[in-house]
């Protein structure tokens, strides 16, 4: 009698489990979202400061560039690869449209579409020795990434390069309808990048060499050129975002961009990107990018220490992947 | 009474994979437990093993209740079970992979005492009649060696329950009348095997008794001595089942394929065959005898370094599977796990994956007409899946077989390589299976049907290649006029 009772407790236990909960938390981007919306909660009721649009739009502002070379880092991830030269492939397209425009005296669009194929030639040689030569990724791009930091170096000797024309401006300083441009271009492009995961054949193609390679070859997929696209779109990304970046700050720094790297992994796998690749959605990623961005824009409020940020953002990213390894932990195998 | 499992219930999302499961293992016998794909053989024995926990039930090992928390406590527990998916370190050697739990000291210090491991593993591996360096890496083994290596594994650990889950249906004849041997000591010693097969000759060759479970229910449990096959399909599968070879009806036309004198260094000499439209040609071979390398040559796998391939009497070159594909010829792989699956994709995105471009619009993939093709095949094969977006992974080892095969099958090949492909499917599956190459067949489409299941090759194909030592040993007649005694002997070294 007993016995029956209790077991049928658990059925109703187990039902809830299955049918409500599970579905919720066994989607990585929910956790995230869920997670995201606590940490606002929680701000916005201790934080009146945190409220005000101007300093809401400020924060997006503030991680939309990042979270752009984010996306195309997640790509990479989400075919199976890595990209370490992702934030050397961003300084260098900030200095290259710089240099075009201030020595060179391009116009100023052809200097921006220039600069920004120069991350995509990036991204592509990153592409090339990866899926022909076949070097370990990580290798492969932590030495172009020396390379293209040392182009630069040996260039610039280290100057920075100022007096861009006042017209180039308006990509990172500029507004449309009271909200930054920058903004735009990390929805718009979340947006494109999103469909073409999700919905395009090549997206599909990209998730099944990261998910099992091997397979993807027998299934007839041309594995070595698809790795070299996705390498491909991840430096454009990474190129685009160096233009606008300098833009934002007016000046181009020999090493802007740099510190991005590790950033842009850690945005990625926050948001539910696997490193072994094979699985990831942009939208996570977004949000990912966006938990770092307002925990350190709450950290400037709260008039905190910057060194507190490296010791909070690491935390963080310890409890992201935690949540996936202990949800994954009931299922040995 | 050894081992005891009372009442189990396991559910998965969306699946009740156990039902209230129970049964009993007794000292020194060979217990085979049969049932269709997806019935709960595996995640019972997974639950037994410690990889699972059941979700109720309780499990006595010598009338002691006992919580199995992990493999790693089920082995202490003296139980050891080899998996469907074999699992072993590649970049290990042999002997690192048998020992990998404890491998043996110099004394008391950290220090690996390598004299010893090799010895012992030399012992081992001479119980399963394997002739292999201890040092090797488990790398280069083939699937039926890797299964050895998992059998010696359990006589290292001197394991009193093994737990074998379909461990013939990747080995050929020789080594599966090795296995037998290996099953017939065992019992002598009074340990008990567990025995997952759904090849039902060989229960009938090796077990006492037998459970059957179907949709997650026990059925019943009978002595071998007083049942027979039919019995016992018709309590798996809740129904009688006629045929297992269908009848061939297809008309056979010209040669769609031709080989002459194909030739690659150290797998494939001087390989002569044809293949008509319409027909189903079978290729046997013991492990090792170049037939899963004859079909990745004409895949374009392994390019060939001489010889000609000619399709509809047209010279071809085949340099990748894309080329191969783009000549009409599809190719199903025996490696499952590592060469076939996309694990976490989900089932429809796994039917659909070699032929997408076949559901794109102007730009996006046309989910609709990609779900409705899936559904196709998720009837017509009788897939058993929660929804289309349960992940593969999730689905059971026969299972996730059928949706490979429909994923060849959606590219609509002219010529068709089957790498065993009803590897670890059960009875009824694989009688839909059969009729449904004789259907491609009818519409003239040619069939390399490559199986180490004798009756199989002989039931189902108009000719049968034998095999052996990287060449074809004989071509012999099918339908049934071969028996299994001629092949054998022509693919056995002399
Ligand atoms: N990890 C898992 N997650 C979700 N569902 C699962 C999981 N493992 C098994 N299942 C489901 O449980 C059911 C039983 O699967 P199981 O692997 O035990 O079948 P089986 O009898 O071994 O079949 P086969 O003969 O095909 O190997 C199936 O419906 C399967 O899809
Ligand atoms: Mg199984």
């Amino acid at each position: 009698m007993i016995d029956r009772t209790i077991k049928r407790t658990n059925f109703k236990n187990s039902f809830i489990n299955k049918k409500i909960i599970q579905p919720v938390i066994s989607n990585e981007e929910n956790l995230v979202l869920i997670f995201f919306i606590l940490i606002i909660a929680v701000v916005t009721a201790i934080l009146p400061k945190f409220r005000t649009i101007y300093n809401i739009l400020t924060v997006i502002r503030q991680f939309s560039l990042i979270t752009i070379a984010a996306m195309g880092q997640s790509i990479v991830l989400i075919s199976g690869g890595f990209d370490l030269s992702i934030g050397n492939i961003v300084a260098l397209s900030n200095m290259a449209v710089a240099y075009m425009m201030v020595f060179l005296g391009w116009p100023i669009w052809l200097s921006v579409i220039a600069a920004t194929l120069v991350g995509a030639l990036c991204g592509l040689i990153n592409g090339v020795l990866v899926a022909k030569v076949k070097i370990n990724p990580l290798i492969a791009t932590l030495a172009m990434g020396w390379i293209y930091s040392g182009v630069i170096l040996v260039s610039s000797k280290g100057w920075p390069i100022t007096g861009l024309p006042k017209a180039f401006d308006v990509f990172g300083q500029g507004y449309f309808l009271g909200i930054p441009l920058p903004i735009y271009f990390m929805v718009f492009i979340g947006i494109i990048l999103s469909l073409f995961l999700s919905r395009t054949v090549f997206g599909r193609y990209l998730y099944a060499i990261g998910g099992n390679e091997k397979a993807s070859i027998l299934a007839g997929l041309n594995s070595s050129n698809l790795r070299m696209l996705s390498y491909t779109i991840c430096g454009t990304l990474a190129g685009f975002a160096g233009v606008v970046l300098v833009s934002r700050m007016g000046t181009a720094q020999a090493d802007a961009g740099t510190p991005w790297t590790l950033p842009t992994v850690a945005a990625a796998v926050i948001g539910g990107v696997s490193l072994f690749g094979g699985k990831g959605k942009i939208y996570g990623v977004i949000i990912g990018s966006a938990i770092l961005g307002v925990i350190s824009n709450i950290l400037v409020l709260m008039k905190v220490s910057a060194y507190w940020q490296s010791l909070i953002s690491g935390f963080i990213l310890i409890m992201a992947v935690s949540i996936d390894a202990i949800r994954r932990r009931g299922q040995l195998i | 009474m050894l081992l005891e499992v009372k009442n189990i219930n396991k559910a998965f999302p969306g699946v009740q994979a156990l039902d209230e499961v129970s049964f009993i293992l007794n000292e020194g016998e060979v217990h085979a437990l049969v049932g269709e794909n997806g019935a709960g053989k595996s995640t019972l024995m997974n639950i037994i093993s410690g990889v699972f926990k059941p979700d109720s039930g309780e499990i006595k090992i010598n009338g002691n209740k006992i919580e199995i928390n992990s493999p790693k406590h089920s082995l202490k527990l003296g139980i050891s079970m080899i998996y469907q998916e074999i699992s072993l370190v590649p970049e290990l050697s042999i002997a690192e992979n048998i020992f990998i739990d404890k491998i043996p000291r110099i004394k008391s210090s950290p220090l690996v005492d390598w004299k010893k491991l090799y010895e012992d593993t030399s012992r081992v591996l001479e119980k399963v009649k394997l002739a292999k360096n201890p040092k090797d890496k488990a790398l280069n083994l083939s699937v039926g060696q890797q299964q050895m290596i998992q059998l010696a594994k359990a006589i290292a650990r001197d394991s009193k329950i093994i737990i074998l889950d379909e461990p013939t249906a990747s080995i050929t004849e020789a080594d599966t009348k090795i296995l037998f041997e290996i099953i017939q000591k065992f019992k002598s010693e009074k340990k008990s095997i567990i025995y997952i097969s759904h090849r039902l000759e060989e229960i009938f060759n090796i077990a006492d008794r037998v459970t059957v479970l179907r949709d997650g229910k026990y059925i019943e449990t009978l002595n071998i001595k007083d049942t027979n096959k039919d019995e016992i399909i018709s309590k798996m599968v809740g129904r009688y089942l006629k045929n297992m070879f269908p009848d061939r009806n297809a008309k056979l036309g010209n040669d769609i394929l031709r080989v002459n004198g194909l030739t690659k260094e150290s797998m494939l000499e001087n390989v002569d065959f044809n293949l008509r439209e319409g027909e189903i040609v079978g290729v046997y071979g013991l492990m090792g005898s170049g037939r899963t390398e004859l079909a990745l040559a004409l895949f374009g796998v392994y390019p060939i370094d001489s010889g000609d391939i000619f399709i509809n009497n047209k010279k071809v070159k085949i340099k990748s599977p894309r080329d191969a594909m783009r000549l009409g010829i599809g190719y199903l792989s025996e490696d499952r796990k590592d060469k076939s699956i996309f694990p976490i994709l989900n089932v429809k995105e796994n039917i659909t994956i070699a032929n997408l471009n076949k559901y794109k619009g102007i730009l996006f993939i046309n989910n609709k007409k990609e779900i409705e093709e899936s559904k196709r095949f998720i009837e017509k094969l009788s897939i058993k899946v929660s929804s289309f977006g349960q992940k593969i992974m999730n689905l059971s080892g026969g299972n996730q077989q059928k949706v490979i095969v429909s994923r060849l099958l959606a590219v609509a090949p002219k010529i068709l390589i089957l790498d065993e492909p009803t590897r670890g499917i059960d009875v009824g599956a694989k009688a839909e299976i059969h009729s449904f190459i004789e259907n491609l067949t009818e519409n003239n489409v040619a069939i390399l049907f490559i199986s180490s299941d004798l009756p199989e090759v002989i039931g189902i194909s108009d000719r049968i290649i034998v095999m052996r030592e990287n060449t074809i040993a004989g071509i012999f007649p099918g339908n049934q006029q071969t028996d299994e005694e001629t092949l054998l002997r022509a693919a056995s070294p002399n």
